[in-house]
Parts: C-alpha cells; structure tokens; sequence
C-alpha cells in the first residue's frame, strides 16, 4: 500500500474524544487563581489528617459533611465556601486563610475646633 | 485498544484510549497531575526516591510542572508551536527524531520530573501512551515506569498491526 495512503487511512479511522482534555485544560487555565488556593488547602488538610492519623471519613462526620464532600475538597478542585474553610480550621484545629492586616498610611487630622466642640459637650 | 483524537481538526496529537476507560490516557494523565489527593498518596508511597523536599514541597512542584507542560500544550492545540518543539528522543543516547520513535515530553520547568510518553509516526504525528512521575533514573527501576515502558512497546505492536512497519520510517518522514 501506498505509505502516504497508509497514513491516511490510519487518520481517517480516527475518532474524536470530544475535546474532554481541552475543554478541562481551558478550565484549569481560566481557574488557575482560586484552583491554586483550593489545591495548597488540600495539601494542608491532607498532611495534617496524616499526622494525626485521621480518616476523610472521620473529618467529613466532625464537620457534619458528606464524605463525597470531603473527598472533592482533597482533591484541591473544589470552589470552597468561607463556611467550609472555617468547618475545616475549626475541626482539623489549624488555621488556613488569614487576610494580611493592611498598613494605613493616610493621616487623619483632627481639627481643633471640633475636638473642643466635643470636649464641651461630653463635659456637659 | 483505541487511538482518539485529542482536538477536533489536528490530527498531530493523538492518544491511546483504553478499553476499560472513557477518557483517553492524555485526559487521565492531567486530571492526575492535577489531583492533590493522588498526588499525596503517590509521593507517600514513593518518598524515598524524593531526594530533598517534604510530600507537601513536591506535589506544589509538581501541580506548577504539570500547569506550565500543559500551557504548551494547550499552544500546541490552538496552533502556536508544534509539537516537535516540546518532544525529544526517549533514549539519551538518540540524537535524531525519526518515524516510530519512543519519544518523551519534558515538563518546561527545569529539572521536571513529569513525562509524557509517546510514539512519533509521522514528522508531526504524535500517539501519547501515557505517562509518569519519573523520580528515578532510570525507568526500569520502578514499577510505574516500568509499566509506560511496556505500554510504549504495545502500542507500537498496535501500529504495526494497523499497517504501518519499520520498513515505513524514511517514507512517513518525507510525506
């Protein structure tokens, strides 16, 4: 048989997947901020259930979850609630997100007049 | 056995399908790669081929290699670069790509322990076997290296069974 017809006919027996990796890998590129968040939780949650010898099962009954729940959360492919991620700090006893404290650098004047005006007043 | 076409329209990228499983082998591949639970249990059970760094230390670096190889080739899908950019020889000692040949695609980051298999039939045809998380040097030493090395060898006896030959080499490289 010809060789270019070879690879042809090889090409055209050929079916589609239905585009599943790129319709997940074009998810995963559009998600990546929070799915790198969900993903460095997960770690967490895994290494702390390792070190105190902890079954997904026994985590999804203290936080009143289904293990299916907890399941998708180790993954690190879950959209977590804040509700979930306090359940997990407060049961695991671990802290997981904490938002910086932000320094305020804009001074705020206090003017003399008004100051006075509420001196007097709180004297009345 | 089954060889499916990853993205409609180009045919350079193809994967092994296996019989027992909806997704091709290249879809699998990434949703492990991109599992943290698998990922855990993998380097727990391979931590002593870890040289340096915690479990926790190597599934970041592993989600960060998995995320970068998957970008390029997310380019290869939407036509940036091709394929061969991202492909080398399996064998170290192999200098030349040619038709038939076991090759191997590199995480981007350096020092990347990700590969993806595959067999090259045409200058831009690619069959992806599988893959693995190489912590060793060779892939004779374990067993999940072992095994995408026999995986390389059977579809290679699929590709043979569907026509194609050693004879074919140098005649599917000038089409």
């Amino acid at each position: 048989m010809n060789k270019k017809k070879k690879i042809e006919d090889f090409i055209a027996n050929i079916e589609d997947d239905n585009g599943q990796w790129l319709e997940k890998a074009r998810y995963r590129r559009a998600n990546r901020g929070w799915l790198r968040k969900s993903q460095k939780i997960a770690i967490r949650v895994l290494s702390v259930l390792d070190e105190k010898d902890m079954q997904q099962k026994e985590l999804a009954e203290a936080m009143e979850v289904s293990p299916q729940q907890v399941s998708k959360i180790v993954k690190g492919k879950q959209n977590l609630t804040l509700q979930t991620i306090s359940k997990l700090e407060q049961v695991l006893g671990i802290s997981l997100i904490e938002v910086p404290r932000q320094s305020y650098t804009k001074k705020v004047e206090v003017k003399k007049t008004a100051k006075a005006t509420y001196d007097k007043k709180s004297e009345q | 056995m089954e060889i499916v076409r990853i993205i409609a329209g180009v045919d350079s990228l193809l994967s092994v399908q296996y019989e027992d499983n909806e997704d091709s082998e290249f879809d699998i591949l990434f949703d492990k790669w991109n599992n943290v639970e698998f990922l855990y249990a993998f380097f727990k059970e391979h931590q002593r081929d870890l040289r340096k760094g915690s479990i926790p230390q190597a599934i970041e670096k592993t989600l960060k290699d998995a995320e970068q190889l998957e970008n390029k080739l997310l380019d290869v899908a939407e036509g940036k670069i091709k394929l061969q950019t991202i492909f080398k020889p399996l064998s170290n000692s192999t200098y030349r790509l040619k038709p038939y040949q076991k090759s191997k695609a590199y995480g981007t980051v350096h020092r990347s322990w990700l590969r993806v298999y595959a067999i090259r039939i045409h200058e831009d045809l690619f069959v992806i076997t599988g893959g693995a998380i190489k912590l060793t040097q060779t892939m004779q030493e374990r067993q999940h290296t072992q095994e995408q090395l026999d995986r390389l060898r059977r579809v290679r006896d699929y590709l043979k069974g569907q026509g194609f030959s050693d004879d074919d080499l140098e005649n599917l490289e000038a089409i």
